[in-house]
């Protein structure tokens, strides 16, 4: 199954930016794992209709947080050390998603629900760097 | 000139205008694809299709009469030169250039991503993904063919247009032969059309993807676009390669005969060279086949309209939740005029 990026251009967020989001949302999920070959600059922002200079910039945000890197010859490719979060964490994100789908909240609903479980918790810093929170 | 190349011309043209052209899109045009899974899918394959027709008429059908109308004119001004023989090789490269072209425009122009919501996969795609391997094996076995015949042909041939035997009272020659007169400008008319094609599949894979489908639909429409590239490409090579071991074929034929005489005739010769003329025919008969199969549909299996991660369905493949405003992830912070930061003038215009 073909992960994807989805872009918004109403959205108050820049398109660089929700790009950047997504990939460091799939490789915390484990659904991209180091090596994973990503689309060219030019071939993904012909796909999404969008400036090659908006992936370029996602790219390099990405590049300087250590969760891609490029090489010569096979290009982007998801770097060594950025990993998921641990299986667990990921299975317990995997229900909380499927219960929140099961009660028909969209997906602003449930980002608002975790934001304020977040605001219940403050100052919490994972145990291990992870790609997102090297981000 | 021998009246040879002048009757391959007329017989390629007229095999081509007559038979292949109506064959392909008979079979191209009566096909019912299943529905497509969304408008913009049916309006990019609808694009492809039309590229694909419009490639031979172009290339196969209108071409023969823009092609053979000057090269004809330039046979009558050579008079018995031998350089209207090398139009007559490189007539159906001239064409398979003509077709490539048009597709090549047809991918240029292929529909730009709509709408305020755009999904991109995150796949690497090359242009081994979207080729059929037969039919790039079948263009690459042609190619291989044809180089094979024209570099042993050049190594043959005497004084470059024809093939020679000594006798202990003198020699004999037959032509015309596919020897380095005609081999340079053939080899050079290879390169051009493997160089196109592979221009044109490149285009292929690195063309906007059709939104609001699953990416294996749009995968698969690659696909068929990529088969119907090289359906053209391998006919011309294939064609190509044929005659030139027809012609070569029947030149030993000719030296094995030895002008009547039986002293001066060789059975090895005249077999080897009626092996090749059959040869040469059967390329020829196999290119024919292979550019009047259909295409593989478009895969519809399991392939559903795209469904945001918004919807409550459970979308064909995910994408990460598009933010619409800072959240879990602390955005980077952007950096004024640096592109990216807003929709820029082409994006604005894209919706």
């Amino acid at each position: 199954m073909a992960l994807q990026v989805e872009v918004d251009l109403t959205s108050s967020v820049p398109p660089y930016e929700q790009i950047r989001l997504q990939v460091l949302a799939h490789v915390s999920a484990g659904r991209l794992r180091a090596g994973d070959r990503l689309p060219t600059i030019r071939a993904m922002a012909a796909d999404l209709g969008v400036a090659a200079g908006t992936v370029a910039r996602a790219y390099h945000e990405l590049e300087t947080a250590a969760v891609i890197t490029t090489r010569r010859r096979t290009g982007t490719v998801i770097a060594d050390g950025a990993t998921g979060a641990d299986s667990s964490l990921q299975e317990a994100a995997d229900r909380f998603v499927a219960n929140m789908r099961a009660a028909r909240l969209d997906d602003e609903d449930v980002l608002a629900l975790v934001r304020g479980a977040l605001l219940g918790h403050p100052g919490g810093e994972p145990a291990a760097p992870t790609a997102t929170a090297r981000a | 000139m021998s009246a040879l190349p002048v009757l391959l011309l007329l017989v390629v043209g007229t095999l081509t205008a007559v038979m292949v052209v109506p064959l392909v899109l008979l079979v191209v045009l009566r096909r019912r694809p299943a529905p497509a899974p969304a408008q913009t899918a049916e309006a990019a394959r609808r694009h492809a299709l039309v590229v694909h027709v419009a490639a031979w008429v172009v290339g196969f059908a209108a071409g023969p009469l823009l092609v053979t109308l000057p090269i004809g004119w330039a046979v009558s001004a050579a008079g018995s030169g031998p350089y209207g023989g090398i139009g007559a090789a490189v007539y159906p490269a001239v064409l398979g250039l003509l077709f490539l072209a048009v597709h090549a425009v047809g991918e240029v122009t292929w529909p730009r991503p709509t709408g305020a919501v755009r999904r991109a996969a995150l796949l690497r795609r090359t242009v081994a993904d979207v080729t059929p391997p037969l039919l790039r094996r079948v263009l690459w076995s042609w190619a291989g063919v044809l180089v094979v015949t024209l570099v042993v042909c050049g190594l043959l041939a005497d004084g470059g247009r024809q093939v020679s035997r000594t006798f202990p009272d003198g020699g004999a020659s037959a032509g015309p032969f596919p020897g380095w007169f005609f081999g340079v400008p053939l080899l050079i008319a290879l390169t051009a059309v493997l160089a196109a094609t592979y221009g044109v599949l490149r285009l292929v894979a690195g063309r906007p993807a059709v939104v609001d489908t699953a990416p294996a639909w749009d995968l698969s429409l690659r696909r068929l676009s990529a088969h119907r590239v090289l359906r053209g490409a391998q006919l011309v090579v294939g064609l190509t390669a044929g005659a030139v071991l027809a012609v070569a074929g029947m030149a030993l034929q000719n030296l094995g005969h030895g002008n009547g005489d039986a002293a001066r005739e060789s059975a090895l010769l005249t077999a080897g060279g009626v092996a090749l003329t059959l040869t040469g025919g059967a390329v020829v008969i196999a290119a024919l086949v292979l550019a009047a199969l259909p295409a593989p549909p478009v895969v519809t299996d399991g392939v559903e309209p795209h469904v945001g991660p918004g919807d409550a369905g459970r979308p064909p493949a995910p994408a990460a939740p598009t933010p619409s405003a800072p959240g879990p992830f602390a955005p980077a912070p952007a950096t004024p005029g640096q592109p990216g930061d807003r929709p820029s003038a082409s994006e604005l215009q894209a919706r």
